[in-house]
């Protein structure tokens, strides 16, 4: 099951419907393949620009 | 010392048996202390019930329940039920609660200690006290949980719990959300939020994304498979707060088994997802084993914190951003008569602020007039109600004001952080990094803002003058009441000015403002929450203000004027009071 990306960029839940090798939102006009949806949830990921950073208690108390 | 403790949830049908399995033999095979939380419908099943039993005596489990799949409603006959305990009516409550403990007692031979849902309102805490005085503790509430999630859940999701604390508390007699003021206003339990909450980022958007649970941070999509340091960093977050109250940090892991497989809204393989929560719980292990963490059953939590944890105690946390790069601070401070947020990028200016003072009754469900709306009333929140101003005027918050010849700067548009804190028996000092403002002629001025909280309500706000000129400058509050990012009915508020001429006017939206030099005083009554919210001085300012909103801007002002001096310090009372 995948999330629709567009929904999921405005912080609401919504899984995608399948009508073959398209996926599609029903609480928005997105549509696209598996490869679109993985791509733009990448792009969604950007913002979160220390998600691979580990920020240890000895760090955060210098923060 | 972090304490924390790891809870668990059964299989609610059979294609959870495998995931629950899974995270118990987690738990179990690292020495983990696990309090199981068990549903009607769970009780109610002998395979289940066996299961349980073997992890109590075989591993010491400590076994509670979970307010979840209840008994169908008495009057039900179709079949339909509301899913979660809070939503019923109290005489519903009452039966519902008195069945579900029946039917834990003929199982298990004992009264249960620990509870919980997503949330427990007074009402039901006052019925599971009087139905089984073994009750010592609950999972209560979501702190933070409300209007966000709603929305995240498609607006589907009724649970709004906001404006509560973020870490254990005792609740009162007449809103378990609130902390209780001394031990006639306790309900007699301690009460524990559902998982531990990103500080910053639950304020700023949903707190099921950023909480002490992997599948949320998965959820968020702020891993990138295995490689998932927020969640560490969530943990550091909390155990940071030791620093700041007496040694004390707590964490809650809460985890039931619908996450670990095949779960909508988690999009890494299964094989990751398990993963990451054996990674998780071994994070604890390695905490415990270097001696800065303690894992506890709910029992034993509950005796350790009425040993340890006075009611009336106040609690403060220094979060820190980790996620999306910007290292930005917030500052909360609770007590049992204000809960205050502080948003340092905002120059110091109150984001949220909470009348505990007016120890508003409140529960929720079918027959009471909140309905869902659980969450305590906000007299500020600056993420629904607008703050600093853009696209139309500003919303509720606080600031200072600076004026220079004819210009006017908003200490709010100047970053800061928090650049001490220090804990008393009476008070908690915040202070913050001074902020640097430049007019448009180029005069600079560097201004230090010390937050002192007193109790009672009282806090005192400092504003230093540390380099420039003489200054003109307004201490500004803008508020409203609400529970939702909706407004409310301002009409039969109160606003006072009291000074060389005083006066009053009651709120009616027409956009009036009542001025006085030489004042002492300005303030707000407002009845539908039973607060009184004003500014004053000790020594009278030169002049103050208050000021009503109107449809477009439905808020209400209140402002004191004076001079902020070269090295002088200028204090007013920021005071939150029950009508």
């Amino acid at each position: 099951m995948l999330r629709c990306p567009v929904c999921f960029a405005r912080e609401n839940d919504v899984v995608l419907l399948r009508n073959g090798e398209t996926l599609y939102c029903v609480k928005c006009s997105f549509e696209g393949t598996e490869k679109v949806v993985r791509e733009l949830y990448a792009d969604q990921q950007k913002k979160y620009r220390w998600r691979a950073r580990r920020v240890t208690l000895e760090e955060q108390r210098e923060l | 010392m972090l304490y924390f403790n790891l809870l668990h949830r059964p299989a609610e049908n059979p294609a959870q048996r495998k995931s629950f399995a899974l995270q118990q033999k987690m738990a179990h095979d690292l020495g983990l202390k696990v309090t199981l939380l068990v549903d009607y419908q769970s009780l109610c099943d002998p395979e289940t019930v066996a299961e349980l039993q073997g992890y109590a005596r075989d591993f010491g489990d400590e076994l509670g329940v979970w307010f979840m799949n209840l008994p169908p409603a008495a009057d039900s006959t179709d079949g339909r039920r509301e899913p979660f305990i809070w939503l019923y009516a109290d005489d519903e409550k009452q039966r519902i609660i008195k069945q579900v403990l029946d039917r834990f007692h003929t199982t298990f031979g004992v009264d249960p200690v620990s509870v919980g849902s997503y949330h427990l309102d007074a009402v039901s805490l006052q019925i599971l006290k009087e139905l089984a005085p073994s009750i010592q503790i609950a999972v209560a509430g979501c702190f933070e949980e409300g209007v966000r999630v709603f929305h995240g859940c498609n607006n589907s999701w009724y649970l709004f719990s906001e404006g509560m604390p973020w870490s254990p508390w005792y609740p009162s007699k007449n809103n378990s959300l609130r902390p209780a003021q001394d031990e006639s206003d306790a309900l007699g339990i301690v009460a524990v939020p559902h998982l531990s909450r990103d500080l910053v980022l639950s304020y700023e958007g949903r707190n099921d994304f950023f909480a002490t649970h992997p599948a949320n941070v998965q959820r968020a999509m702020a891993n990138d498979g295995m490689n998932n340091p927020y969640m560490y960093n969530l943990v550091d977050q909390h155990r940071l707060q030791a620093d700041f109250n007496d040694g004390f940090a707590y964490v809650h892991i809460f985890v039931g088994p619908a996450w670990m497989s095949n779960d909508a809204s988690v999009q890494d393989p299964d094989e990751v997802t398990q993963g990451l929560y054996r990674e998780f719980l071994q994070y604890f292990v390695n905490l415990r084993e270097q001696g800065q963490a303690a894992d506890m059953q709910m029992r034993e939590f509950a005796d350790w914190y009425k040993t340890n944890l006075p009611i009336g105690k106040p609690q403060v946390a220094l979060a820190k951003e980790m996620l999306y790069g910007t290292g930005k601070h917030y500052f909360w401070y609770l007590d049992a008569f204000t809960r205050v947020l502080v948003d340092t990028t905002q120059g110091g200016s109150i984001g949220d602020l909470r009348p505990y003072a007016a120890q508003l009754e409140s529960h929720v469900g079918a027959n009471t007039k909140a309905l869902w709306f659980g969450s305590y009333p906000y007299l500020i929140q600056s993420q629904y109600r607008t703050g600093n101003s853009h696209h139309f005027a500003d919303g509720s918050r606080t600031t200072l004001l600076v004026t220079h010849k004819d210009e006017t700067l908003d200490l709010a548009n100047v970053r800061g952080k928090v650049a001490e804190v220090i804990r008393a028996e009476s008070e908690t000092t915040l202070r913050l990094t001074p902020a640097q403002l430049t007019f448009s002629d180029g005069t600079s001025v560097s201004i230090e803002t010390t937050y002192r909280f007193l109790g009672s309500g009282k806090i005192l706000i400092e504003r230093k003058l540390l380099e420039g000129e003489d200054l003109r400058a307004q201490e500004y509050v803008k508020a409203c009441w609400g529970v939702t990012e909706y407004p409310e009915d301002l009409r039969d508020v109160i606003l006072t000015v009291s000074g060389q001429t005083s006066g009053e006017m009651r709120y009616d939206y027409r956009s009036r403002e009542i001025r006085s030099e030489t004042v002492s005083a300005v303030a707000a009554r407002i009845p539908q929450i039973q607060t009184k919210i004003s500014l004053e001085t000790d020594e009278a300012r030169e002049s103050g203000s208050v000021i009503e909103g109107y449809l477009f801007s439905p808020y209400f002002t209140l402002t004191m004027n004076g001079v902020l001096r070269a090295g002088k310090v200028l204090r007013t009372w920021l005071k939150i009071e029950k009508l």
